[in-house]
C-alpha cells in the first residue's frame, strides 16, 4: 500500500497536467450537444475529424477515461491526505526534542520567556518536569489535511452530483398541465441518475415577467399548482427561488412568451393552430414563429410586445402572414376575436396566454458538496492565515534549552520570535 | 438623490484615479532615487485615493441598488479597491510587502484606469443576480485575483532580479521573496477554489445545473489546477526563485484571461454581464 502511495504521489503533478491538457482539449475541440456537423469545426480540426471522435474528443467529460483520469487525481489525493494525516499527528502530538542549535538561558529567564509567549497566545500542550512545549494556532497542523480533504470531498461529491443529477424541462402555457410520465420536452441525465418522474401532476397558473426600464428581463415568475385539479396546493417559482416537492426541485427559466391561439380557416377547411411566440428582445424588436399548415402554406405570426413600441408589457400586436414556396399570400394585423382576411384564408386571433418554462431536477450529494466547500476554507485558513509556532524548553538543573520554530513562513514571524524572547535574550548563558 | 450620486461617483472615482496617479509616480521615483519620503507619500496620496474611491463604490452601490460586480467598469474598480486595501493591510503588517507599492500602486492605477475607459454605464442586473451565493462567489473572486496580483508583483521581481540593478537593494532577499510567492500562491488557490465551489452552488440555484463547461467555468478550472501544480512543484519538487517565479506569472495572467477575456465569449454564460 505504502509502495502505491509513494508511486500515486509521484506521480500527482503528471495527473494534474493530464487534467489541464483534458481541459484544453474539450475546449479546443466543440463538445456535443453542439451541432455534429464538422463542417462547422474549425478548419484546423477538420482533416481530424476521425481521431476526435475515435478519442471521444467531442465529448472529453462523458468519456471513460476523464472519469477515469479524475478517480486517479482523487485516488492521489486521498494516498497524499493520508501521508499530510501522519504528518499533521506527529506535528501535534509528538514528543520528539526539535533538532537544531537551542538558545540557552538560565531557567529564571526561560520562565520569562514561556510567560511572555502565553501572552502572545502561545498555548502550553505539553508539560512535564524537564519540558515544556507551547504552541500558538497549534490546530494549524492540520491545515494541510483539511484543504486536501475538502478538495477530495468536493471533487468525489460534484462529480457525483453530475452523475446523480437527471433534468427535464417542459414548457407549459398558462392554464395548461403537465402530469407524471408525460414526455419531457428535454431530457438529460448523468450516468447514476434515476428516470426523471414528478411527484404530482403541476398546472401552470400564472407567468410573470418583469422587466427593466430599457427592457431587459428583470424577474420571471409562475405561480404552480401542484397535484389534481381541486387542489391546494400553490406554489410560487421564480428565478433564484425554486421549490421543492418530493425527489425533485423547479427552477424557473428565463425563456418566456406568449402563446398564441389562432384558427385558420383556407380553401381545404379550418385549422387551429398554436405557436408559442418567444418574447421579444425589445419593445421594437418583433419575435417571428412560423408555423406550417396542412395544406403546405406556411403561417408566419410577428410578435410585438407593444403596439406603440415602448413597453414590454404594453398592448401586443400580431402580424399574420401567409407564404406557400417563398411566395407572399397577404399579410395582416390580427385583432383579438375577429376574423383578419389574409390571401384566401381568414385568420382569427382567439387566445393569447403566456408561456414559460421550467427546469425540473432531481439530484443528490449536494450537501456533501457544501461540506467540502467549508472544509477547504477551513484547512485554507489553517494553513495560510494560523501557520502554527511552537516554542520548546528543555530544562536540566540550572540551563533551560529553547527552541523556537515556525513550520511556515518563519521570516514573517521574526518579529513575533523577538518579542517572545524580548528582554530574556540578555540573560542568554554561553552553552 | 440618485442621480446626485451617479454624478458624484463619477467625480470621486476621478479623483481617486488622480490620488492613485500620484502615489505611483512617488512610488516610482522613490524607489530610483532611493529617497524613503517619497516612499511615505505615495503610502499617504494611495491612502488619500481610497477614502475617495471607497466613497466612489458606496455612492454608486447606493444609486443603482447592486454592488460593483455587474459592468467591467464596476469589476475592475472593485478589483482594484481589492488589491488596494489587502496591500496596504500587508504592507502595514510585514516590512516585506512595501517596496511593492511601486508594482502595486501603478496596477491599482491602470485597472482603475480601464474601467473608466470601458466607460461607467448602469447595466440592469439580469434576473439570477441575486443571493448569498452570488456575493460570496464574486467576493472570493474579487479577493483571489488581488492576492494573484501581490503574487505577480513579487514574482516579477524574483523574474526581473539583476535587471533591476543597483534598486534591486531596495526589495527583500530572493528566498525571502520566493517564501511569499509560495504564501500568496496557496492562499490565491484557496480563494480561487472557493469562488469556484460558490459559483457553482450559484449556478445550481439559478439554473439547476451545477457545472455546465462554460469557457469561464473551464478557465477557471485551469487557472486553479494550474495554481494547484506551482504549488506541488514548489513544495515537493524542488521548483524555487526565477523558475517557480515565472511559473507564477503565467498562473496570474490565466487569471486574469479567465476573468477578462474568457467572458467576452458569445457562448459563455457570464458574457451577459461582462461584454
Amino acid at each position: 500500500m505504502s509502495r502505491l502511495a509513494r508511486m500515486v504521489r509521484r506521480v500527482n503533478v503528471g495527473l494534474m497536467l493530464m487534467l489541464l491538457a483534458s481541459l484544453a482539449l474539450a475546449y479546443a475541440v466543440p463538445q456535443l450537444p453542439e451541432p455534429l456537423d464538422e463542417s462547422t469545426w474549425p478548419a484546423l480540426l477538420q482533416p481530424l475529424a476521425g481521431v476526435i471522435r475515435a478519442l471521444g474528443a467531442d465529448r472529453v467529460f462523458g468519456t471513460w477515461w476523464f472519469s477515469a483520469l479524475l478517480g486517479a487525481v482523487a485516488l492521489g489525493s486521498l494516498l497524499a491526505l493520508a501521508g499530510q494525516s501522519a504528518l499533521a499527528w506527529r506535528r501535534a502530538f509528538g514528543t520528539r526534542t526539535p533538532s537544531g542549535k537551542p538558545l540557552a538561558f538560565s531557567r529564571t529567564a526561560a520562565d520569562d520567556v514561556l510567560a511572555r509567549a502565553r501572552r502572545h497566545g502561545y498555548l502550553v500542550v505539553r508539560r512535564s518536569e524537564s519540558a515544556v512545549k507551547a504552541v500558538k494556532h497549534p490546530w494549524g497542523h492540520w491545515g494541510t489535511t483539511l484543504l486536501h480533504a475538502g478538495i477530495v470531498i468536493a471533487t468525489v461529491s460534484s462529480w457525483y452530483v453530475l452523475q446523480s443529477t437527471a433534468t427535464g424541462v417542459i414548457q407549459l402555457a398558462e392554464g395548461e398541465t403537465f402530469a407524471p410520465g408525460q414526455p419531457w420536452g428535454i431530457e438529460e441525465g448523468g450516468a447514476l441518475a434515476e428516470p426523471l418522474v414528478l411527484p404530482t401532476p403541476i398546472t401552470l397558473l400564472r407567468s410573470e415577467a418583469e422587466y427593466w426600464p430599457d427592457g431587459s428581463l428583470r424577474q420571471v415568475r409562475s405561480t404552480i399548482a401542484f397535484g389534481a385539479e381541486d387542489t391546494k396546493d400553490v406554489a410560487t417559482v421564480e428565478v433564484n427561488g425554486s421549490v421543492a416537492r418530493g425527489s425533485v426541485r423547479l427552477y424557473q427559466s428565463q425563456r418566456v412568451g406568449s402563446t398564441l391561439l389562432v384558427t385558420v380557416e383556407g380553401p381545404s377547411g379550418e385549422e387551429r393552430v398554436r405557436v408559442d411566440s418567444a418574447a421579444p428582445a425589445a419593445p421594437d424588436v418583433p419575435s417571428y414563429e412560423d408555423y406550417p399548415l396542412a395544406d403546405g402554406s406556411t403561417l408566419r405570426l410577428k410578435y410585438f410586445s407593444d403596439t406603440e413600441r415602448v413597453s414590454m408589457t404594453g398592448v401586443p400586436e400580431v402580424v399574420a402572414r401567409m407564404e406557400r414556396d417563398g411566395n407572399l399570400l397577404g399579410q395582416e394585423t390580427l385583432v383579438s376575436g375577429v376574423g383578419v382576411a389574409v390571401g384566401d384564408y381568414e385568420v382569427t386571433l382567439f387566445e393569447v396566454r403566456a408561456w414559460t418554462q421550467l427546469i425540473v431536477v432531481s439530484t443528490r450529494g449536494m450537501a456533501a458538496v457544501f461540506v467540502g466547500f467549508v472544509v477547504i476554507l477551513l484547512g485554507s485558513l489553517l494553513l495560510y492565515v494560523w501557520p502554527p509556532r511552537e516554542l520548546f524548553i528543555e530544562t536540566d538543573d540550572d540551563t533551560a534549552h529553547v527552541w523556537w520554530r515556525a513550520w511556515r513562513f518563519p521570516d514573517v514571524y521574526s518579529d513575533e520570535r523577538e518579542r517572545v524572547f524580548g528582554a530574556a535574550r540578555e540573560a542568554m548563558t554561553d552553552d | 438623490m440618485t442621480e446626485y450620486l451617479t454624478h458624484a461617483e463619477v467625480y470621486l472615482h476621478v479623483l481617486a484615479l488622480v490620488a492613485y496617479a500620484a502615489a505611483s509616480m512617488s512610488a516610482i521615483a522613490g524607489v530610483f532615487t532611493e529617497k524613503s519620503p517619497l516612499l511615505r507619500w505615495a503610502d499617504r496620496l494611495a491612502l488619500t485615493g481610497l477614502v475617495f474611491h471607497t466613497a466612489g463604490l458606496v455612492a454608486r452601490w447606493v444609486a443603482i441598488g447592486h454592488g460593483p460586480y455587474v459592468s467591467r467598469y464596476e469589476v475592475l474598480s472593485a478589483n482594484a479597491w481589492v488589491v488596494l486595501v489587502l496591500y496596504l493591510w500587508w504592507s502595514h503588517r510585514t516590512e516585506l510587502m512595501r517596496p511593492f507599492s511601486v508594482v502595486v500602486y501603478p496596477a491599482v492605477l491602470l485597472l482603475m484606469g480601464l474601467g473608466v475607459y470601458m466607460g461607467p454605464e448602469v447595466h440592469q442586473l439580469p434576473p439570477t443576480f441575486s443571493g448569498i451565493w452570488l456575493a460570496l462567489h464574486v467576493a472570493f473572486y474579487f479577493v483571489a485575483f488581488s492576492v494573484g496580483l501581490l503574487t505577480a508583483a513579487i514574482s516579477l521581481v524574483i523574474v526581473a532580479d539583476k535587471r533591476l540593478g543597483r534598486f534591486r537593494a531596495r526589495f527583500p532577499s530572493e528566498i525571502a521573496l520566493d517564501r511569499a510567492v509560495f504564501r500568496f500562491a496557496g492562499l490565491a488557490f484557496a480563494f480561487w477554489g472557493i469562488g469556484m465551489l460558490t459559483g457553482s452552488v450559484w449556478a445550481y440555484y439559478s439554473w439547476g445545473r451545477f457545472w455546465g463547461w462554460d469557457p469561464v467555468e473551464t478557465w477557471s478550472l485551469v487557472t486553479w489546477v494550474t495554481y494547484g501544480v506551482y504549488l506541488h512543484l514548489r513544495r515537493m519538487y524542488g521548483w524555487r526563485q526565477r523558475r517557480a517565479a515565472i511559473l507564477m506569472l503565467v498562473c496570474f495572467g490565466l487569471a486574469v484571461g479567465t476573468l477578462f477575456f474568457t467572458s467576452l465569449i458569445n457562448g459563455s454564460l457570464h458574457a451577459v454581464y461582462f461584454r
